[in-house]
């Protein structure tokens, strides 16, 4: 008796340890991702002053030092708690030297090399002492605001593995005059251009995969057609200029097709035609309007907009058009979906009180998250590549829309863009590689 | 009601509209008129200030009004001291933008085909089914247009609330819906083209009810 009640003991220990030990693990892995739900996880990072050697300290566009923009792109990125602590060149080889509670240094040596100004990054983890990695990055002069984006780029993605977004744009519509143009910005608000000068309604931008081309919708020739505009050259090509209303483009992730909301016949229904527009095939069915498509990452569903029961709801349907779903009960109207890149959540706005706000659920509809309430009325939330924030327009009572930038929860809102005019139809660029084309 | 005490109905309910409402035009980013539409019919008659009104009226003024517009107003009228039009004018926001004299509300809105008086119709929130008052004012286009040849333009537009994308298509719903109809009175639907700009090109730029009641509309403009 005694044995086996032991026994039966010892096992049940060994069975909590095991999962235990299962859960600890996924959880540190977890952790080790910043994405605990509903917990605050950040590593704990100190971005020490830089050394400037033989240069002057140049302040940044903006009047910030370099350092103090990497703090506020760490800080921005939402995987850390940024420190600044006195500056001192630690010594990897004195571990003693080391403030034990930060995971991890980032120091910085601006000189000049060759006659040009360069900024020498270099992480180390802060227990060991050890070099995450040593990063040399062109600076020049005046300073670059976009060399400190990428090297905060590589501090998130050496601790985290995954990118950053500091040296992500925003796209969007501005009104200017009389004409409402495709704009883009950087994703802290600096840098802006203006895309378009067409004089008419740019609407729905919406960047490929690989961040080189835009979509977007545009009335230059008197109705609403698809154009598409390389960044590299801003060339832009005709999309779809069928009869009636073509809008709401939105790319497969692997850029060879394109869905959008077309009318040439007689009604609003889906379809994906390639990104040169030809072969469209209809993908929906219905005397409703059907619109604001997006795929899943992967490119095997379609989220979009249906009205089909009397209301504008969303739904899911394959890529095909074949097994079509309502995915949202909310309130009386819900639109806008945008399915995060990493798949795991959609983001919408729903009118639920007085205006529409924002929301988040599993792309199965369910764990629904409010991230909005009480605070103006919301339109086209999109995620950023790190599928941890969102870029939305804010229509405030009787005033113009103004785009700001969130995490996932709503939390950390910040106004994106210094442009005064009415905008909204915000896009998020996705790659490394727009960002260096449109440079 | 005689037919004077409806055309100073009409008046009143027109001075009080305009004001705020040529201000706006410029100072807020809408999309100029397409040179098409203002080389299009009637565009001499757009520039008399006379005509550069819109008009607010309660949908059981609708008929007398056109009556009014029939029988000739006065075109050198002044309007009266600005009043503050019922709420009745604006809940139901009815408007004649097109008979006689009256010309359109110049407002951004494209002009509308004075000459052959078409008037603007409306629609409740997020819906492109014809009220009433809409069906009463496409029977008396549809008569208007059954006496010409023209080639006319139905511009269907949203209110503000809703997203960009779907406004789009529900514009072109409620245009559709209109051409439908008057396709069923018996014009011909190769003279009827119907376009949507969703919510981009308001009527009035406000931000309340009665602004959204002005800018779920159907507009008619010449090719």
């Amino acid at each position: 008796m005694l044995s086996s009640a032991r026994f039966v003991r010892s096992l049940v220990a060994l069975v909590a340890v095991l999962i235990l030990s299962a859960v600890g693990a996924r959880a540190q892995q977890e952790a080790r991702m910043g994405i605990v739900k509903g917990t605050a996880f950040k590593f704990s990072l100190e971005v020490q002053d830089f050394h400037y050697l033989e240069t002057m300290r140049t302040p940044l566009e903006g009047g910030e030092s370099c350092e103090e923009l990497l703090r506020r792109d760490l800080q921005q990125s939402d995987f850390f708690e940024v420190r600044r602590e006195l500056a001192f060149i630690p010594d990897p080889a004195d571990s003693s030297n080391m403030p034990k509670p930060v995971e991890y240094l980032a120091t910085g040596i601006v000189r000049k090399k060759w006659g040009e100004v360069v900024l020498e990054g270099e992480l180390l983890d802060a227990a060991s002492g050890k070099v995450m990695f040593r990063q040399e990055y062109s600076l020049g002069s005046p300073p670059d605001r976009r060399a400190v984006h990428a090297y905060a780029d590589d501090i998130v993605r050496h601790v985290t593995g995954e990118a950053g977004v500091a040296l992500s744009r925003i796209a969007f519509v501005g009104v200017i005059g009389k004409a409402k143009e495709v704009f883009l910005v950087d994703y802290d608000g600096f840098g802006l251009s203006q895309l378009t000068k067409l004089g008419s309604i740019c609407l729905s931008p919406r960047f490929s995969a690989d961040g080189e081309r835009l979509a977007f919708t545009s009335f230059a020739q008197g109705e609403a057609d698809l154009v598409t505009l390389a960044l590299s050259d801003g060339r832009m090509t005709p999309l779809s200029s069928r009869p009636g209303i073509d809008s709401a483009p939105a790319w497969h992730p692997d850029g060879s097709q394109v869905a959008a909301s077309l009318t040439f016949e007689g009604n609003a229904e889906i379809y994906v035609m390639d990104d040169h527009g030809k072969k469209a095939q209809r993908l929906t069915f219905s005397p409703a309007i059907e619109t604001a498509p997006c795929f899943s990452p992967d490119g095997s569903r379609i989220v979009f907009t249906s009205d089909r029961t009397g209301e504008p709801h969303l739904w899911v349907m394959d890529s095909d058009g074949a097994n079509s779903q309502r995915l949202s009960y909310l309130g009386k109207w819900s639109d806008s979906a945008d399915w995060s890149p990493r798949g795991d959540r959609i983001v919408f706005v729903a009118l639920v009180d007085d205006g529409f706000d924002i929301f988040t659920m599993a792309p199965d509809g369910s764990d629904r998250r409010r991230a909005t309430a009480n605070d103006g009325s919301w339109e086209n939330p999109r995620w950023a590549p790190d599928g941890r924030h969102i870029v939305a327009a804010k229509r405030e009572r009787g005033g113009q829309r103004r785009l700001f930038v969130m995490t996932a929860d709503g939390g950390g809102k910040r106004a994106l863009t210094s442009f005064s005019g009415d905008q909204y139809n915000p896009a998020w660029s996705s790659s490394r590689k727009l960002r260096e084309a449109t440079r | 009601m005689s037919r004077r005490q409806a055309k100073d109905v009409r008046l009143k309910a027109r001075a009080t509209e305009i004001v705020p409402f040529e201000d706006h035009l410029e100072l807020d980013g809408r999309v100029s008129r397409p040179d098409r539409v203002l080389n299009g019919l009637g565009s001499e008659r757009m520039t008399d200030k006379t005509n550069r009104l819109a008009t607010t009226l309660l949908p059981a003024l609708v008929i007398l009004v056109g009556l009014a517009a029939f029988g000739g107003c006065a075109k050198k009228q002044k309007p009266p001291a600005v009043t503050p039009p019922t709420s009745d004018s604006q809940s139901t926001g009815s408007q004649t933008g097109t008979t006689g004299d009256t010309g359109t509300g110049d407002t951004g809105d494209s002009n509308s085909m004075t000459e052959l008086g078409l008037q603007d119709i409306f629609f409740d929130y997020d819906r492109s089914v014809l009220r009433e008052d809409a069906r009463r004012l496409l029977d008396g286009n549809a008569r208007q247009l059954l006496e010409g040849s023209s080639v006319v333009i139905l511009e269907g537009h949203c209110d503000e609330r809703g997203t960009t994308e779907y406004n789009l298509a529900l514009g072109e719903r409620r245009a559709h819906t209109a051409r439908d109809y008057m396709v069923q009175y018996g014009v011909s639907g190769s003279r009827l083209r119907s376009v949507s700009f969703g919510e981009e090109r308001p009527f009035d730029p406000g931000h309340d009810e009665r602004a959204w009641s002005q800018n779920r509309r159907v507009h008619f403009v010449a090719q």
